[in-house]
């Protein structure tokens, strides 16, 4: 088995020490840090999430998988930046206002980070003007919505409705989520797309930043 | 003396443990070893099993020992004698009875169900308990849904369905019973279900910072709120999510007169969790409130079911022959689903034959607990030592999914005591009892609950299951004011405790999905 594979493997198992340790001997085998990340981390990344959508893995499997990626992405880190390997892209994520839910958000902020998408995590209760603040200053193309309420959801349109006010709208793409949230809804805010789950958020993420 | 009706899910039970838990008083002089006679009762309709499996018989006077019985799903009429000092009361409504006289209704508003008594307010005596099916049930199943529709302009709707049902209870027991006409009605419920009583809008309850507009007790002129009683109480909440339900439960239970710590657990589809501290800790009482989501009534599985006849209730594996699950139903009839004690035990035994493994994983795929997606055939099932055969079995089994679904409800609900319990400094070691109340937390299996991870594992003995304490709570105020002031007490001093709100709440309940 090729030293990425081994990473990939062990990143499924959540093995985090043994990820930085593979990551470590791949850096010194000359690997480029471009492969390592692609084809070792995300490639790994990735098996879990086709995994968790067909309901083999659950969500302590891919919070495990997901603290190797970010052990193996410590050591990798400045081989990156110093071979010029940027983010895919820069996405903010939050919990809309009146809901204090965090646990779907963080974990579809897991699968887009473990995608190599750089992650602005606004917290939970966010209000637009917060959202909107985050959009002018931080440059993000990407803005994920989450909901758990059928009594929040409204707040994904609120938010929405204000990068249209700010003028942001058409310099942004706009997912949304959460246990209430249908494509129909999606549709009706004018949202740019719905993530029935984490899995398919990342996949969705990373499909808008290789458009 | 009226009857005392054995309901179906008693089944398995000793008599005279389903009784002493309902809180009747049965003398055991000889400690329920069959020797003394003191605890017979008469049985009126319905079989029961002497305590070995065999048929237990009536004798020629159509008595037989509580302390040998053993209940049966068929269920069961017996009265008790009227001799030796046994009370045919709750035990909460025993403790206060005596102050009033008259009648009156207590009513429990779940969001799921009603469930109602007509209680003579001098002995403290249930003549009848009546319940039904919640009607704003057709506005969604949960309360958050319920808010969505009374802030969508349906709280008068709302408002007048669950009144009209109160009424229509009254006049039933009112009819039954011309002689015990009710002039007071006592309700305890979820926060929300009382705000939509009082034709109060619960808005507020269904987005951070969950404010409620009231929690205090209230009173009211029957005739104002459309009731055929004279006055209306209201039972006092701690919160938005700790209505008067769970303070109820906490007065019943007597949790607070313990020493060491003890826990109150409701099961449902939100999972309330309250803590006493004991003498070392303070003497405080938190609460918490964990969304379980409704997996264990049985909405989200696949094949589930709520607590309905033909509801598969209890699954076992048999011992001599590893890997055989037996199963059985509600009123021993085909089954039509699974409910959630069911769910419980059949997740218990796919863990010991390794059918699913400690992540949740079905390595073979889904699991068929009778009949097959392509053909229905012949199906035996176990009921009580008893074999029974059902043609035409529809398919019941468990999904990959109906697993992961679980996974959430345990998690939330075991994650919310963990959190509660480290917040207060006390360790599962310290506490010295369990209670757990509510519907579904009467059939629970607690061996298959610990075993899944619903509940903690500690000493089985720990765990005392006290039925609906949200209903006894209503019928002992009626009968003692004190009660009243002291249910009030205890909503004022509830500390109550946001796990959403918690860090260390996220991470437990990542981490105890797993099994």
């Amino acid at each position: 088995m090729s030293i990425l594979n081994e990473i990939s493997e062990k990143l499924q198992r959540g093995r985090a020490k043994e990820v930085s340790v593979l990551v470590e001997q791949a850096l010194a085998e000359n690997y480029s840090p471009a492969d390592i990340l692609n084809q070792g981390l995300i490639a790994g990344m990735n098996e879990v999430g086709e995994k968790f959508r067909r309901n083999e893995v659950f969500v302590p499997e891919v919070l495990v998988a997901a603290r190797a990626m970010n052990a193996g992405l410590k050591i990798l880190r400045p081989a990156l930046i110093s071979s010029g390997v940027k983010p895919l892209g820069k996405a903010i994520i939050c919990t809309v206002k009146g809901d204090m839910h965090d646990i779907g958000k963080n974990l579809v902020k897991m699968m887009i980070e473990g995608q190599g998408i750089e992650c602005i995590d606004l917290g939970v209760d966010v209000g637009p003007e917060q959202v909107v603040c985050a959009v002018r200053e931080t440059g993000a193309k990407l803005v994920c919505l989450s909901a758990l309420l059928t009594t929040t959801m409204t707040g994904q349109k609120e938010i929405i409705d204000a990068l249209v006010a700010a003028g942001l709208r058409d310099r942004v793409k706009v997912m949304v989520g959460g246990a209430p949230i249908t494509q129909q809804f999606a549709d009706e805010i004018g949202a740019d797309c719905y993530a029935p789950d984490a899995a398919s958020a990342a996949i969705a993420a990373r499909a808008f930043f290789e458009e | 003396m009226a009857n005392i009706h054995i309901p179906p899910g008693a089944a398995g039970k000793r008599l005279i443990d389903w009784l002493t838990l309902q809180g009747y008083e049965i003398p055991a002089d000889c400690g329920g070893r069959g020797t003394c006679g003191k605890c017979r009762v008469n049985v009126k309709s319905g079989r029961f099993l002497y305590y070995d499996g065999s048929e237990y018989p009536p004798d020629g006077h159509g008595q037989i020992l509580a302390c040998r019985a053993v209940c049966t799903p068929a269920g069961a009429e017996i009265s008790l004698p009227d001799n030796g000092g046994s009370g045919l009361t709750t035990h909460a409504a025993r403790q206060a009875a005596g102050k009033e006289a008259g009648y009156s209704v207590a009513l429990d508003i779940g969001t799921t169900t009603l469930a109602a008594s007509l209680v003579n307010r001098a002995t403290g005596e249930v003549l009848a308990t009546r319940s039904c099916l919640n009607p704003q049930r057709s506005y969604g199943a949960d309360v958050i849904s319920r808010i969505v529709a009374c802030k969508e302009g349906g709280l008068d709707k709302l408002c007048r369905l669950v009144r009209e049902k109160a009424a229509e209870i009254i006049r039933d027991f009112g009819s039954a019973y011309p002689d015990a006409r009710p002039d007071c009605l006592c309700v305890a419920g979820n926060t929300t279900m009382l705000h939509i009583f009082c034709g109060i809008s619960p808005e507020g309850i269904g987005t951070y910072p969950f404010t409620p507009v009231f929690t205090e007790r209230r009173d009211y002129d029957g005739a104002s709120l459309g009731l055929p009683v004279e006055r209306v109480i209201l039972l006092p909440s701690a919160s938005a999510y700790i209505g008067s339900d769970i303070t109820g439960g906490v007065y019943v239970s007597r949790m607070t007169r313990h020493s060491r710590p003890s826990v109150l657990m409701d099961i449902g589809t939100n999972g309330e969790i309250v803590l006493f501290t004991g003498r070392a800790g303070g003497m405080r009482l938190i609460a918490a409130s964990a969304a379980a989501g409704p997996a264990l009534e049985g909405a989200n599985i696949s094949c589930g079911t709520g607590g309905i006849p033909g509801g598969v209730s209890r699954v076992n594996l048999l011992k001599d022959f590893p890997g055989i699950l037996t199963y059985s139903t509600i009123g021993d009839l085909p089954p039509v689903g699974i409910c959630g004690s069911g769910l419980v035990d059949l997740v218990a035994a796919l863990l010991d034959t390794g059918t699913i493994d400690e992540t949740g994983y079905m390595e073979d795929g889904d699991f068929s607990l009778c009949g097959t997606p392509e053909a229905r055939g012949r199906h035996v099932s176990e009921s009580n030592g008893r074999l029974l055969q059902f043609d035409k079995i529809p398919h019941i089994g468990l999904t990959q999914r109906d697993v992961r679904e679980f996974q959430l409800a345990k998690s939330a609900i075991f994650s919310g005591f963990s959190a509660l319990l480290e917040h207060a400094g006390v360790s599962t070691d310290d506490i010295e009892k369990i209670y757990i109340a509510g519907g579904l937390g009467y059939y629970l299996n607690t061996t298959s609950a610990r075993r899944t991870g619903l509940l903690p594992d500690t000493d089985p003995e720990k765990f005392c299951v006290v039925g609906n304490t949200s209903l006894a709570g209503a019928e002992a105020c009626l009968c003692d004011s004190a009660a009243v002031d002291e249910i009030s007490d205890i909503a004022r001093h509830s500390e109550v405790l946001d796990l959403n709100t918690l860090p260390r709440f996220s991470e437990l309940f990542m981490k105890n999905m797993s099994f």
